[in-house]
């Protein structure tokens, strides 16, 4: 408890970690009270033929898409897509990634080593190539991509989880532990488990970055939310044929995945400094 | 590396680019004629595809016995000269031109046009369903070298009409191109085997195909002195790429598919001129009439009550387009007079729905064209207006050819579609025959699934009679039956956008080939 | 002879990864959905279509006659054909594979040729004002979408500027073929004109999908600078006297361009992946478009393709990565 006080001391300390977390937070909550906050709830149904394309003004702050709908209204509820994707997803990923990397890590062998290689295969197709195939296989919609990603991003976690085992396994009390006759589970959940923890936070955060990345390239694409949904990748889709002129259409969704993203990436390298000093924060961030 | 090199290579860098200025008014006369548009050229056999999207490498390579053109579209000769019918109006003797070539140099005859009808009937793509509800397989005779007779399987008024469907290909030099019998249909998706007005000079499936004048086109050149030499079409899938083109100059023409907004910026450019042309190219939700709840008459009035047409023709398309209420275009003869149609009402909605016999009790679905703004906002908006009544939707994205595909049994077709019918041929028939009489059953523009046997009737007379005020009286009638029963929901009729170049002159607007004929046009 | 040794090892690693692969999209094709034979034969298809479809691919075999019969047919390079247009789906992947080459290589020099020079130099000054742009940028640049950012630029430049066209590949005709790369082409042909239009359409394009993969190795290049610079090996030798200059060159670059190396495959991945969007964005005619067009048409037999074509270049170029590095860094083959 006071390691977890520590750790949160210490991110609160690191500037960029804390303006990590304050935008995930402010994302939660616009995603939360998305009905409260937004100018216009019904516009997330809703049409307006007559006020289509609208540029930001007082009553429209972010302006009106090319049903008429608050663009602003539109994005918090988004934000609910969006998180709700990157949840599951990552979710998901940590219940399948990390077991499979902790029994091989473990055990060894050829199980562990099978495994390792069907990760591999795994990550030898770029992430957004084999989630389109297996998205456009079961049929497009928004519980499939969920399905998609997270079958494309386990092996990141079991990959992890697989290197902090090995690692554990070697060290000494790990060792006395199996000799006095522990029995395996109780070793991997009671002495490994909690050394690999830190690394899986930090793979968490920035995972969920990537895949929200990845979720709205696929939204652009076409896959998944269903037309006039306010999912932030599909809106840039379809906002492109009112360039130049309604710039804001194509702006605004834009800037909340960066801004989002940007939170969980901070926030991941922030953790990533407080509980694993061994890796340094100029590292590789997928 | 230091600091310098790196801001030496962006100054290059910044050098480079402004050098592409917008300015091209005073470029020399183009060469090339490039028009652009959204959907691919992806296969060029004139007897494969049927469609106006792709109706270039057909106009421009291929030739027919007659051809559409202008507007109103009038029925020209042009590989046959001149035809009789006899008295029985079964048998229909084309004579055709004395000394007409393909591009391969060799004469074009009769038998190249009987092999062409048995081709197009034999592969079963494109005209095939509409030549072969016309005339049976192995009926059509080559009389002598220039004369072709074709025997109807039953008498019909849109014979003529429809003859300009079947394009003529080249015999020896497919016969020659053959694979296990498959008509050369592998070697003609990326070949030209036509006597067209150009000849095929490169084709790539990803981007289009380009094609140089045929100088030695029977109808020679004399209309037209300074002709275009080269064509490019192209496909270019983001509309705001075709629109900046366009105002660039670097784009002479596109399609008539543009949101109404880029039309609105189109106008505004000094370098394009928009062709206003009433056309006849209808857009309707179907309504699968053979489903429950929708085959349930008030429910589907219900629904048509619940669709905001003004604010999707003069909101969403900003009056682009003409509120069209029965199944035929409102510029065509036959269109039933004093029939009003439906109108955004939910009052009337809701009373509808409480006198239907079924409930509503699943969420409806709408198919939509896959990445097609147009039915994705209009889908959108029924289901807003839907909701409103308590009927839950879900919107469907789908490929065209599976949509097409699926309309083709009652029971794989969607609750509701989207569906424009384009001018294929200009007779009442292609519109609602094609669409609600119950023997067209099996192709997608009958995808309605609707039966009234009266209706069926008048479809039928209407087709057979020659008398034209016979046949206006029919069509007047069924269509009135049709649109009291709901069949479908009519949305509108188009006014075709047809942005070119100020540059390009001699444009011959017909709603059959929209305009993408290039024989006539010329650069100034 | 120790790189043979090496690179063999490696291949123990390669072959059966791709072996792995393929099993993956028969996987996907052939098991995830219910029945693969109506998935071809379209939605609409009677049961005798679909019959028929099951009868001709083999389907009705057992799964694991299938998947030799699928192994087969692969490892003799036929993919099958399109369900939509009915081509070879090798001939189309061939004859878009130009495009795709030509801005992966772009972009792969984008990155490279401004990402490690500022990655050094950002390590360099370490704690400047300099070095706090960068690092900004660069979590900046791995927050942004590639395909809005792309959409931000053509707002830019081609709508608001003017300068560079919104996509495609070229205007007007291409150059005379020698190796189907524009540029190259161009070049070789002193064909300026066409090398200009070309490397306007280049230019975006390269840009938005080069951005991304830069933040990566920008971070990478300048935490191995960091690493060079701190190590005793430096510190020693700067101790001596050693000209600072000298030091940058002799062991921070030497270390920048072996880590460069290391990334490369790293790096050639997230233009891979990148591709499919920012070919989307800028209508540039390679394989990601393709790839996306074969999705809105669901035509599965060529999405099939191209992952597992994405998958086996993927694992190719990190082989000869791998290889190349250890003829760069012998060291690297004992581990």
């Amino acid at each position: 408890m006071t390691e977890l006080a520590y750790a949160l001391r210490r991110i609160a300390a690191d500037r960029l970690a804390l303006t990590g977390a304050l935008i995930i937070l402010a994302l939660a909550l616009c995603a939360l009270l998305a009905p409260y906050l937004a100018p216009y709830p019904e516009d997330v149904r809703e049409v307006h033929p007559g006020a289509r394309l609208l540029a930001p003004s007082r009553a429209h702050l972010l302006g009106t898409d090319r049903m008429g709908g608050d663009i602003l209204s539109r994005l918090l509820f988004g934000a609910r897509i969006t998180i709700v994707i990157a949840v599951i997803a990552v979710g998901a990923s940590i219940v399948v990634g990390v077991p499979a990397g902790l029994v091989a890590g473990y055990l060894r062998g050829w199980l562990g080593d099978a495994v390792m290689r069907v990760a591999d295969v795994f990550l030898a197709v770029p992430q957004i190539v084999l989630a389109i195939a297996i998205a456009q296989t079961l049929g497009p919609s928004l519980p499939n991509v969920i399905l998609a990603l997270s079958v494309t991003y386990w092996p990141w976690f079991a990959r992890i989880v697989y290197a902090e085992t090995r690692s554990a396994m070697s060290e000494t009390f790990i060792e006395a532990t199996r000799g006095l006759g522990a029995s395996p589970r109780r070793t991997v959940l009671l002495h490994i488990l909690p050394n690999v923890a830190s690394p899986i936070i930090v793979r968490a955060s920035l995972g969920m970055g990537f895949t929200i990345l990845t979720a709205a390239s696929l939204g652009f694409l076409g896959l998944g939310a269903e037309p006039h949904s306010p999912e932030w990748g599909r809106t840039i889709a379809e906002s492109r044929s009112y360039l130049p002129d309604a710039w804001w259409y194509a702006m605004a969704p834009g800037l909340a995945i960066f801004l989002v993203v940007m939170g969980f990436n901070l926030l991941g390298d922030g953790l990533r400094d407080v509980l694993d000093p061994r890796l340094r924060r100029a590292g590789a961030s997928r | 590396m230091t600091t310098r090199s790196i801001i030496s290579a962006l100054i290059a860098l910044a050098l480079l680019l402004p050098g592409a200025g917008p300015a091209r008014a005073a470029d020399p006369k183009p060469d090339t004629f490039v028009f652009v548009q959204g959907t691919e050229y992806d296969n060029l056999d004139p007897h494969a595809i049927f469609d106006q999207s792709r109706v270039a490498s057909r106009l421009n390579l291929y030739d027919g016995l007659y051809r559409w053109e202008d507007n109103p579209p009038k029925l020209n000769p042009w590989l046959a000269e001149s035809y009789t019918v006899s008295p029985d109006g079964l048998k229909y003797r084309f004579k055709l031109r004395r000394g007409a070539k393909f591009h391969d140099g060799s004469e074009i005859t009769a038998d190249d046009v009987v092999y062409s009808v048995e081709r197009q009937l034999a592969i079963k793509k494109g005209a095939a369903a509409l030549l072969g509800s016309l005339i049976e397989p192995g009926s059509t005779k080559a009389i002598d070298r220039a004369t072709v007779e074709f025997t109807l399987s039953k008498p019909t008024a849109i014979f003529m009409a429809a003859v300009p469907v079947l394009y003529v290909v080249n015999k020896k030099l497919l016969q020659k191109n053959e694979d296990k019998g498959d008509w050369g249909a592998k070697w003609l998706s990326s070949n030209d085997a036509g006597s067209g007005s150009y000849v095929l000079e490169r084709f790539d499936p990803a981007v289009g195909f380009t094609a140089v004048r045929f100088k030695e086109h029977f109808l020679g050149w004399g209309q037209n002195p300074s002709p275009i030499e080269r064509i490019d079409f192209r496909s270019v899938r983001e509309v705001t790429s075709v629109v900046l083109g366009l105002i660039r100059g670097d784009f002479h023409g596109t399609d008539g598919y543009l949101p109404a907004d880029q039309v609105e910026r189109l106008r505004r450019s000094e370098n394009v001129a928009v062709l206003e042309q009433e056309t006849m190219r209808t857009y309707s939700f179907q309504l699968n009439n053979q489903r429950a709840p929708l085959n349930d008459v008030h429910v589907r009035r219900a629904i048509s009550y619940a669709f905001d047409y003004d604010g999707f023709n003069n909101g969403i398309l900003q009056g682009t387009v003409a509120r069209n209420p029965t199944p035929l275009p409102n510029n065509m003869w036959g269109v039933p007079k004093g029939v009003k149609g439906y109108s955004y009402d939910l009052d009337k909605a809701k009373a509808e729905l409480a006198k239907a016999a079924v409930k509503v009790d699943r969420p409806l679905k709408i198919h939509i064209v896959a990445g097609n703004a147009q039915s994705e906002q209009a889908a959108t908006l029924l289901k807003a207006g839907l909701e409103k009544l308590g009927i839950t939707t879900q919107i469907v994205p789908e490929p065209w050819p599976t949509l097409t595909g699926r309309a083709q049994k009652a029971e794989t077709t969607p609750d509701i579609w989207t569906l424009w019918v384009s001018t294929l041929y200009a007779d009442p028939n292609n519109w609602i025959g094609e669409g609600y009489s119950s023997k067209y059953w099996g192709t997608w523009k009958s995808s309605s699934w609707y039966k009234n046997p009266r209706v069926d009737d008048l479809l039928e007379r209407a087709l057979k009679s020659r008398d034209q005020a016979e046949r206006a009286k029919a069509y007047e009638d069924a269509a009135a039956i049709i649109v009291d029963e709901a069949a479908s929901i009519w949305i509108y009729n188009t006014k075709e956008y047809g942005p070119f170049s100020k540059r390009v002159k001699g444009v011959r607007f017909c709603p059959v080939g929209s305009g993408q004929e290039v024989r006539w046009m010329r650069f100034e | 002879m120790r790189l043979l040794v090496f690179a063999l090892r490696r291949a123990a690693w390669f072959l059966p990864t791709v072996l792995g692969v393929i099993v993956l999209t028969f996987a996907i094709s052939h098991v995830i959905p219910a029945d693969p034979a109506a998935l071809l034969a379209g939605e609409t298809a009677s049961p005798e279509q679909i019959a028929r479809v099951r009868a001709e691919h083999g389907l009705d075999r057992p799964a694991p006659e299938q998947f030799v019969r699928y192994l087969g047919r692969v490892l003799r390079g036929d993919l099958g054909r399109s369900l939509y247009t009915s081509r070879e789906i090798r001939d189309d992947l061939v004859r878009r594979l130009p495009a795709t080459l030509e801005l992966t290589l772009a972009a792969m020099a984008v990155t490279v040729v401004l990402g490690v020079p500022i990655g050094v130099l950002s390590a360099l000054r370490r704690n400047t004002l300099l070095d706090h742009l960068v690092r900004g940028a660069t979590i900046g640049g791995l927050a942004i979408a590639a395909f809005w950012m792309g959409i931000m630029l053509q707002l830019l430049f081609s709508m608001q500027l003017g300068w560079t066209p919104l996509g495609g590949r070229i205007s007007g005709a291409p150059p005379r073929p020698i190796t189907t790369l524009y540029v190259l082409d161009a070049l070789l042909t002193a064909d300026w004109p066409a090398l200009r239009r070309a490397l306007l359409h280049l230019v975006l394009p390269a840009l938005t999908l080069g951005i991304p993969a830069m933040a990566t190795v920008v971070r990478f290049t300048r935490a191995g600078v960091l690493d060079v610079v701190s190590s005793a090996h430096v510190l020693y030798q700067r101790a001596m006297g050693l000209p600072p200059a000298v030091v940058v060159w002799k062991y921070v670059l030497r270390s920048a361009a072996t880590s460069t190396i290391t990334q490369l495959g790293l790096i050639f991945g997230v233009l891979l992946a990148g591709s499919v969007v920012v070919e989307t964005v800028f209508d540039w005619p390679g394989l990601g478009l393709w790839a996306v067009n074969s999705m809105v048409m669901s035509d599965y037999n060529a999405i099939m393709a191209f992952t597992l074509w994405a998958a086996v270049v993927y694992i190719a170029v990190n082989f000869l990565v791998d290889v190349l590095q250890v003829l760069v860094d012998p060291r690297e083959s004992a581990t």
